[in-house]
């Protein structure tokens, strides 16, 4: 049995006599009135929630076999979603097919994909025995097993991934092979093909093999791969121990120790596309932008900040980044308060103004103090805080900054700004007492 | 044979709703900080559990003891506010922490001062059933079988929870710096 929690830490959760003492008070002077100053910003944020839930409005992802089905291969199609279609001749197992990406594991045979480049939940990763993981978004592909297998790209792009060797993006020309022992597979035409890390950042609409342009859209919508490759099944009958690539995730490093790789193809054809005019799929990114709250929602900051930086890096310039940018900050302040400090600076570089600047001047000026114990780096923050901030973001920052100007000595900073924070009306009740006591203290002991 | 509708306790004890507020009002502040996490306000929302249970007061049919009754209400109420601060947060309401560094007093009341933080912290990474468990049998010293009433789950499920949220509260107080 686990041990139990230790006696300090029962005892910090203790309420202070003096807490005790003030809740009686209120209790007595209003025993059955309840706070209502939070519900009407409450009620404003329901009503953006559900706005929000509205216009997203998420499409459903059809029928599935539940993960772990083992599905025999055959000529009629095996829909996953509404944009996979699998046959072929053999046996895979689903391992995931849901709003959060499909994923299956060849075991053995051959399987043919087709995935409509320009449909929903087109992300798709196929496992081999090997640790061998070809993922592909939007294209046409079959993986075919035998005893010597290749990789052969006709048009488009795949990557494969293998365990101890560095993935591997092959385009429209190139070949792959492996021989199935512990030998990381080769590349036999190496004229387009990249490790991730050296990928070059190809435009989309640019034909591979030629460098010829082609028109808005062509890349992505004729792409075809063909991709075969030895996968003699495990002995064990085992899923190879792949992580698991997550294809809706963000192509991000996180600062979550735990975050898996991910694995996705270029942004270029990655990035949902408008048919029309070549534009972002607002849908689409407002459903990747509400990813980013679900992450938060369930706990998991770590995987919200990647999602949100992601999200933010991608769409550069459209309205949603910078929010994004702003939740990435929030989300890194539970998991690394150190990086919320480097992500709220490099976010007020970026964002000279703006609904959320306040906010994440706050978080900067907190992360400064809290966590660096660096008060001469908060107070500017505190300070442009104070002067552009609204309701309780600027009662905390003059509070703040006074508490902060008092403790590097700066007194008429924090005469001024301990002033202003009493007599404002958003100053929160837990803070006013420490306000008061920093006043008397510099009444009584002028410096 | 008895009525199996017969209350088992007596409706309340408490002569009075101002000694009815008096008598609990740390009980209730106390479990409102170890079940609410660092981001509900702990003091409103217990004020919120009393506005509930004097309105109620007329409907307890004495099926449990009051302070088991209370605790139900205040279980509610803490989850209806970890739910609207979560709210707050998505939308960027609430996301503002606390500076602990500026507790008044000597260093080690400010070192008191953000432990508690990070045992708040720590406590509201918890899953809630998980903390639940964990605070009624380790913090409030009830017994596995009487958690189990007030949580209407099996003496086992308890010992099951408490088993994972003693590990996952272990794991979370080492990510805050202390153990």
């Amino acid at each position: 049995m686990s041990e139990s929690v230790p006696g300090w830490a029962i005892a910090a959760t203790n309420p202070s006599d003096v807490e005790v003492a003030r809740l009686k008070a209120h209790l007595r002077a209003h025993p059955t009135k309840r706070f209502h100053r939070r519900y009407p910003v409450l009620i404003s944020a329901v009503a953006m929630v559900v706005a929000l839930a509205i216009f997203i409005r998420p499409p459903t992802y059809g029928d599935a076999p539940a993960p772990g089905t083992v599905v025999q291969l055959s000529d009629q199609a095996l829909y996953l979603g509404p944009s996979i279609a699998l046959t072929g001749d053999g046996a895979i197992t689903v391992d995931e097919a849901g709003l959060q990406g499909t994923v299956v594991s060849l075991t053995e045979g051959h399987v043919n994909a087709e995935v409509d480049p320009d449909g929903r939940f087109r992300e798709l990763a196929v496992r081999a025995p090997g640790d061998v993981t070809v993922t592909v978004v939007g294209t046409r592909f079959s993986v075919a097993w035998d005893d010597g297998g290749r990789v052969a790209v006709e048009r488009g792009e795949v990557r494969v991934d293998q365990r101890a060797a560095e993935p591997r993006t092959l385009r429209a020309g190139d070949s792959w092979t492996w021989d199935g022992g512990d030998a990381a597979g080769e590349v036999l035409d190496d004229r387009h093909s990249s490790t991730s890390e050296g990928a070059p950042d190809l435009p989309g609409d640019v034909d591979h093999r030629s460098g010829a342009p082609v028109p808005s859209g062509a890349a992505a919508s004729d792409a075809r791969a063909i991709a075969t490759g030895d996968a003699r099944p495990d002995a064990t009958g085992d899923a190879p121990a792949t992580p698991r690539p997550s294809p809706s995730a963000p192509p991000t490093v996180t600062e979550d120790p735990d975050a898996v790789a991910v694995v996705e193809a270029p942004a270029t054809e990655a990035e949902p596309r408008d048919a029309t005019d070549g534009a972002p799929d607002t849908i689409e990114l407002a459903r990747r932008f509400a990813q980013i709250g679900d992450a938060m929602d369930a706990g998991d900051p770590a995987r919200a900040a990647a999602l949100a930086e992601a999200f933010a890096a991608r769409n550069r310039g459209h309205a949603l980044s910078a929010e994004a940018g702003y939740l990435r900050v929030v989300a890194l302040t539970e998991v690394n308060p150190k990086a919320a400090l480097f992500a709220a600076s490099a976010w007020l570089d970026e964002h000279a103004a703006g609904g959320r600047r306040a906010e994440v001047l706050y978080l900067h000026a907190t992360m400064a103090n809290d966590r660096l114990g660096d008060c001469r780096l908060a107070i500017p923050s505190y300070e442009e805080a104070s002067r552009i901030a609204t309701g309780d973001v600027q009662a905390r920052s003059l509070a703040y900054l006074g508490l902060c100007a008092l403790k590097v000595g700066d007194d008429d900073v924090a005469g001024a700004a301990l002033q202003s924070a009493l007599l404002h009306a958003d100053l929160p009740r837990a803070l006013r007492p420490r306000v008061v006591e920093a006043q008397r203290t510099l009444t009584a002991s002028p410096r | 044979m008895k009525d199996s509708r017969t209350p088992r306790h007596k409706p309340f004890v408490t002569d009075s709703r101002e000694h009815f507020c008096e008598r609990y009002a740390a009980d209730v502040l106390r479990w409102v900080i170890r079940l609410g996490g660092p981001h509900v306000q702990a003091e409103d929302v217990a004020q919120d559990v009393f506005a509930v249970a004097l309105r109620r007061l007329d409907t307890f049919r004495g099926d449990s003891s009051e302070r088991t009754w209370l605790f139900g209400l205040t279980r509610n109420v803490v989850n209806n506010a970890r739910r609207r601060a979560a709210l707050r947060r998505f939308v960027g309401l609430d996301s503002l922490p606390e500076p602990a560094s500026f507790a008044p007093g000597p260093a080690d009341e400010l070192e008191a001062s953000q432990r508690r933080l990070a045992v708040r912290r720590a406590l509201g990474k918890l899953k809630t059933h998980h903390r639940e468990a964990l605070v009624l049998v380790d913090m409030e010293g009830y017994t596995a079988r009487e958690a189990g009433e007030m949580l209407h789950v099996p003496e086992g499920t308890v010992h099951s929870r408490l088993h994972h949220g003693r590990k996952a509260f272990a794991d979370a107080l080492r990510r805050e710096g202390i153990e």
